[in-house]
């Protein structure tokens, strides 16, 4: 009797313990390993250009500009952990200021301007195998187009002149990964945002245009934060 | 369903007319509570108090009729100029009183020794309770508003003025407020300090004029331009002196601290003198009261060389004297496009639309390899 008695209680604590145990499961967060999927990549981009004709070297020359662009690029090619490659569109704005000269060369108080709208169309290789696969949070970016500059000048508020420059376009680019900076957070950002991984980045680039063109060509560099969606 | 719809045409969707009536219908209407007459002078200033709502309409037959703050100022003080009030929810009494002072509606403020409460204008006769306009001379209210300043003051002050709707002109009795309107001037009768720095600059088309503002209370400026050759040849850009010390760029000359400048201008302007002296020689005026320049067109300027003078106005209208006088100069200039012109010909424009052949090509063959891509990857899709 006694016997029966022990069994049935030890089968009721294991069959309680159990439901407490499928309890505890119920209430438990999902494992957080949610990953979306990714199509772009986002360039938030600033730096200092001056295109390299005699002209504006003379008029403009001490005016570094602050070129601010923004490119979008579409990923078309995932090798997983390895390197995405990209098309994608970049426009950008900058404007420089100087004064008019006189007719002995001298500076006068009239201001001239120029002011430059970069349109471009890009390919992108971006490789991500070091900081994906090597732990080491760098980025390496290559980047080859075809550019159609606006440009529109005037002096004085009159004398006004537009026109395209277009040409080449090209860039090499070195990119710290964030997300190896702080996992938690980049999951986080995935979630909530949609963003799969964020970098800042420093970027040499150049631009050669035709011959025809106003030589809005040259080289500079520009500092952002890029973001991968 | 072809006969239907052939049958049947299509009604215009009336909901969105109704709607848009309705809006245009709404905005047309006043607001509630507000008076509104012939002219649309409605609504109270802003610092007016009491049962009866005042309104400045006029200062010397200016409009005032705008919302926020309306300033009476020297020039209004010293020729007296009319104030016109607008009153509004008039009681059925037979007078207005008017008075400058503190506390004006007690019989105490009224009755005390030392007039605390000066009657400005007694008895005008209430003949209708909305829209009554009453005059009174800006130099009037300005005197009785403080008997220890001599004439129109140099001074700003914020003045009471309370109309009191009474039986008998003269009572001291207590007024309840819907029997009265009180209302704060803004009375400003010290003209802010004129503009320094002037330099005046070189330019075809626009030529800058840079100052520093003199004093802290300034609305606007105006810049007054006296066209005469004078004895100047522009300046060589050696002898220009910067327009800033600390940004050393060329803007041109100023005189020094004498009266006119003997460079250039037929001597009219002169700095020290009143704008009213030189109004035919006002050129333009720039509205924000942080302005430190402005671009003097050349249209301004007859001939190749001209005068320039700058005054600050407060927002009360005081006009501050000239400021010293610069030289402005009209040069030939040559700008960006030009110098792209002068030494390759043509400002090349290289559009990629209006373009034709080689240039063309050129611009269009990145999107046909695009394009062409593009479409290959949805084939290979579908």
């Amino acid at each position: 009797m006694m016997r029966a008695m022990f069994a049935s209680l030890f089968a009721i604590s294991l069959l309680a313990s159990s439901a407490a145990a499928q309890q505890e499961d119920d209430l438990a967060p999902p494992a957080r390993n949610f990953e979306s999927a990714e199509r772009l990549t986002l360039e938030l981009r600033i730096g200092p250009y001056q295109p390299r004709f005699e002209e504006f070297d003379q008029l403009l020359g001490d005016d570094d500009g602050l070129l601010l662009s923004l490119e979008l690029d579409v990923i078309g090619f995932r090798l997983d952990d390895v390197l995405y490659l990209s098309g994608g569109g970049l426009i950008g704005w900058a404007k420089y200021d100087g004064n008019a000269i006189d007719e002995s060369g001298a500076e006068t108080s009239e201001e001239t301007e120029l002011e430059i709208i970069p349109l471009g169309a890009l390919a992108v290789l971006r490789v991500d195998a070091l900081a994906r696969k090597l732990g080491i949070p760098f980025i390496l970016t290559g980047k080859l187009g075809y550019m159609w500059w606006h440009h529109s000048t005037e002096t004085g508020g009159t004398d006004r002149a537009t026109g395209w420059s277009l040409g080449l376009g090209y860039a090499g680019q070195i990119a710290l990964d964030l997300d190896s900076l702080d996992q938690a957070q980049a999951r986080v950002m995935d979630e909530e945002w949609g963003i799969n991984h964020s970098f800042v980045f420093f970027e040499v680039h150049g631009f050669e245009p035709t011959d025809d063109s106003l030589d809005l060509g040259g080289m500079s560099w520009v500092a952002g934060l890029g973001f991968v969606m | 369903m072809t006969q239907l719809l052939l049958t049947r045409p299509r009604r215009p969707a009336l909901a969105p007319l109704a709607l848009g009536a309705l809006s245009a219908a709404l905005i047309a209407l006043p607001s509630p509570g507000a008076a509104q007459d012939d002219d649309g002078t409605t609504g109270t200033n802003n610092n007016s108090s009491g049962g009866v709502s005042i309104k400045i309409l006029s200062i010397g037959g200016e409009n005032q009729n705008t919302v926020g703050d309306v300033w009476i100022g020297l020039d209004a003080c010293q020729n007296n100029a009319e104030v016109e009030f607008r009153l509004d929810n008039v009681p059925d009494r037979e007078v207005f009183d008017i008075y400058v002072g503190s506390a004006c509606n007690t019989t105490a403020a009224r009755d005390q020794e030392g007039d605390d409460c000066e009657l400005v204008r007694p008895g005008v006769e209430i003949t209708v309770t909305q829209d009554l306009r009453i005059r009174i001379g800006a130099g009037d209210i300005i005197e009785a508003a403080d008997e220890n300043v001599e004439g129109c003051g140099s001074a700003s002050s914020k003045p009471n003025l309370w109309f009191l709707a009474v039986d008998n002109s003269g009572t001291s009795e207590a007024v309840d407020s819907d029997d009265y309107g009180r209302l704060v001037l803004n009375v400003d009768t010290d003209p802010p300090d004129a503009p320094t720095r002037i330099r005046g600059g070189r330019g075809e088309n626009e030529i800058p004029v840079t100052w520093s503002n003199g004093s802290e209370e300034v609305d606007s400026f105006e810049i007054y331009v006296d066209s005469g050759e004078g004895t100047g040849e522009p300046p060589s850009d050696a002898s220009v002196p910067p327009s800033d010390p600390d940004a050393g760029g060329d803007a041109g000359t100023q005189a020094g601290s004498g009266q006119t400048n003997s460079e250039c201008g037929t001597g009219a302007l002169r700095e020290g003198a009143t704008a009213d002296s030189v109004s035919g020689y006002f050129a333009t005026s720039e509205g924000s009261p942080t302005a430190t320049s402005t671009e003097l067109s050349s249209a301004n300027i007859e001939g190749r060389v001209a005068a320039v003078a700058v005054v600050a106005i407060d927002e009360a209208g005081n006009k501050s004297t000239l400021s010293e006088v610069a030289c402005v100069y009209v040069v030939p200039t040559t700008g960006l496009k030009d110098l792209v012109e002068q030494n390759n010909g043509e400002y090349p424009q290289g559009c990629p639309c209006a373009a034709t052949g080689p240039a063309q090509l050129d611009a269009a063959w990145p999107i046909g390899l695009a394009l062409t891509a593009l479409a290959y990857r949805r084939r290979k899709r579908s």
